[in-house]
């Protein structure tokens, strides 16, 4: 967000462009902030703000695993295509049978079609590191996600150093983490 | 078992398909999969951009 307000700020001041180009990028830098401010004002946003990294990066594990294993296109083949081992995979399945059985099972479908109510702290969570990240959760990312070298055949830096995107060494590497505690 | 045992086994006993839009597969088959069609919706409809 510094980034993005840095550049609009001097990019709207800029000789370079025209004085419609400036008068829309400070109108985009207003809105923005409005916007961000708004987010900044949330319980939500100040609860995931208030979560140490470490515990950040458990949720971030959870919601990815039950991204990956809900998503039609890899559902546990992602993990058997990547070599992870069974124990690994099977943690994925019980991540996402957990959370069914405590907040999906019960639900009354006729009643109500809507989102679960006992689903809103992770959900709410989730949405909090959507502030903080905000294409972590993309669900064409998920679509993209590419075949990554097995972590346990490479050490923890070369296997960093492999070009990816980021945000995916994060999470594969918090999870080898989490997993090594 | 528990019903939801039922409905994610059932989900994970079918191959991946060539699927683009998860949401919309979801509540295509939210007949088969009452309820965990609307875990599937509530997580993967997370906004992103």
């Amino acid at each position: 967000m510094d980034l993005i307000d840095k550049v609009l700020t001097t990019s709207s001041d800029s000789s370079k462009y025209s004085l419609s180009i400036c008068a829309s990028l400070a109108i985009s830098k207003r809105t923005l902030s409005k916007y961000y401010n708004k987010a900044g004002e949330s319980d939500v946003y100040r609860i995931a703000m208030s979560i140490p990294l470490p515990f950040l990066s458990l949720i971030y594990i959870f919601l990815i695993a039950i991204h990956l294993v809900l998503h039609p296109c890899h559902k546990l083949e992602y993990f058997k295509r990547n070599g992870w081992d069974e124990v690994l995979i099977e943690t994925a399945r019980n991540i996402v049978q957990d959370e069914f059985d405590r907040s999906y099972c019960s639900m009354d479908i006729e009643g109500d079609r809507s989102t679960a109510n006992t689903t809103q702290t992770l959900s709410n969570i989730a949405v909090g590191c959507y502030f903080t990240n905000p294409y972590f959760f993309s669900n064409n990312y998920m679509y993209r996600l590419p075949l990554r070298p097995h972590p346990k055949t490479c050490s923890i830096v070369s296997w960093m150093s492999h070009p990816c995107p980021h945000r995916e060494t994060n999470f594969n590497v918090t999870f080898l983490w989490i997993l090594k505690m | 078992m528990s019903p939801s045992g039922d409905e994610l086994q059932c989900y994970l006993s079918v191959d991946p398909e060539d699927v683009k839009d998860g949401v919309m597969w979801w509540h295509e088959q939210r007949a088969m999969f009452p309820q965990l069609s609307c875990m599937a919706c509530d997580y993967l409809s997370i906004p992103s951009e």
